[in-house]
């Protein structure tokens, strides 16, 4: 037990390493390129940065802030899964219907995030916008890769399942899912990095109250650059955080769904 | 009960696999259809499972309710171990249906930690042995095994040739096999078989 254990643990140490290391480097050098220039208006050093985000994290308005935000891209997020899978489960098995939401994804896809933004500004109420784009952006990035999940699902397998009788919740979560997970599990992290970009560009030009884009606002407003840093700092942490949860949730659905296949005899 | 094909017309793009291919199956015992590569064996497999439409004719399958096919690959469930592959296709759930599960593998000889092993992970004999163990467990009215012995060593293919001869009394089971003393060994009727268009050559009865 005690080797498995081991076994299990070294990798995921050294892998912590080697993350930790490359930040490490990339740490070094912003120090470096920081003191090159040697303007705090430019660039702030990783330390003030640090500082800055101990002394934000002091004030009570900072956690609502960072709350607001999170539920913004979360809400955006998880409202454009749902409606990208629910949209790619039809498409997969229609052509027509395929054919129909392509270029509509697509248009979603090429417009700049910002025309979108604009636009939803003059639609709907500032404070709806972050988590109205969230959700836009990531909408096509889960419908694609779901429907081409589905459609890479191996026929062969389904004419297995056919063949002996799994019926359609069998068939579903014996073929399907595992099939279409590893294309899902890559929407999810691809769309939660472009629901954080949009949101909080979103939530800059709305201008909105208590959220970090609001703070990246006011920091531009004021020249405040270690601001700027602080609160970029803060929504790459939460993203990464955010990421880490999803990837956690979904291994966790995969257990349960491939495993646990032991026989006591 | 009863399997019949009558003046079944199958043509693919570039060939006609059946040109008016008709045959009456018995109601039980294990037939052997035995021919080269690309005479069309495994379409009329497919056909008789209803995985594909023939172009013209009908095959009747009176009073079969349950069919077993054991494809010609192993179309195993990659993500699942051997022992959840051969569980999922028993009714129910949980405990009881693992336990069937195992008892299917340990009778077709995979046995011990390699009952929880991927497929990735087993060889090619111990796929088969598998994918064996997923047919009888699913059991049926008729089987049909598409060259069910491939990469099996000579005693393991004993094993599972014993294995489905004990089942053949009670159901038909059609088999497709290019190995001479498998089809000895196994069938009761053997059909020698050219094409395409696939035609029946020669017809054999075996004793066992």
């Amino acid at each position: 037990m005690t080797s498995t254990i081991k076994s299990k643990a070294r990798p995921a140490f050294r892998k912590f390493l080697q993350n930790l290391a490359a930040a490490a480097f990339w740490v070094g050098v912003w120090e470096v390129a920081c003191r090159a220039v040697g303007q705090e208006i430019l660039i702030v050093s990783p330390g003030r940065v640090a500082q800055r985000l101990c002394e934000l994290a002091r004030e009570g308005a900072f956690w609502l802030t960072v709350l607001r935000s999170v539920l913004h891209v979360a809400g955006g997020f998880l409202a454009g899964t749902a409606a990208g899978v629910l949209l790619a489960v039809p498409a997969a098995g229609s052509r027509i219907l395929y054919h129909l939401l392509s270029p509509l994804v697509g248009v979603v896809k090429t417009v700049p995030v910002v025309s979108f933004i604009i636009l939803a500004l003059v639609w709907i109420r500032p404070p709806h916008v972050p988590v109205f784009i969230s959700f836009l952006i990531v909408l096509p990035v889960v419908w694609g890769n779901v429907t081409k999940g589905i459609a890479q699902t191996d026929r062969r397998l389904l004419q297995m399942a056919r063949c002996y009788r799994f019926g359609a919740a069998k068939a579903v979560r014996y073929v399907y899912l595992p099939s279409v997970a590893p294309y899902f599990l890559a929407a999810c992290t691809t769309g939660m990095g472009l629901a954080w970009k949009a949101g909080i560009a979103a939530e800059v030009l709305a201008n909105a109250e208590l959220s970090i884009g609001g703070r990246i606002y006011d920091s531009k407003i004021y020249m405040e650059t270690t601001d700027l840093f602080a609160w970029t700092a803060v929504v790459v942490l939460m993203s990464a955080a955010l990421e880490k949860l999803v990837l956690a949730g979904m291994a966790k659905a995969k257990e349960k769904l491939c495993g646990g296949g032991k026989a006591d005899a | 009960m009863g399997l019949i094909v009558r003046d079944a017309h199958k043509r693919y793009a570039d060939k006609t696999v059946l040109d008016g291919f008709s045959l009456r199956f018995p109601k039980r015992g294990i037939i052997c259809l035995f021919g080269p590569s690309g005479c069309g064996k495994t379409t009329l497999l497919n056909c008789i499972a209803g995985l594909e439409a023939l172009d013209s004719g009908e095959i009747a399958r009176d009073g079969i309710r349950r069919i077993s096919y054991l494809f010609q690959e192993d179309r195993l469930l990659p993500w699942f171990s051997a022992l959840k592959n051969v569980a999922a296709v028993l009714p129910g759930r949980g405990k009881e249906n693992l336990h069937a599960a195992a008892r299917w593998l340990r009778r077709a000889g995979l046995e011990g930690e390699d009952q929880q092993k991927l497929p990735v992970q087993l060889s090619g004999g111990m796929r088969r042995r598998a994918v064996i163990a997923r047919a009888l467990a699913y059991g049926g009215d008729l089987f049909l095994l598409d060259e069910p012995f491939q990469a099996l060593d000579e005693k393991a293919k004993l094993r599972e040739i014993a294995l489905f001869r004990a089942q053949a009394a009670e159901s038909l089971t059609v088999f497709i096999t290019h190995d001479r003393r498998e089809a000895g060994l196994l069938a009761d009727v053997v059909y020698c078989l050219e094409g395409p268009p696939m035609r029946i050559v020669s017809e054999k009865t075996a004793s066992h």
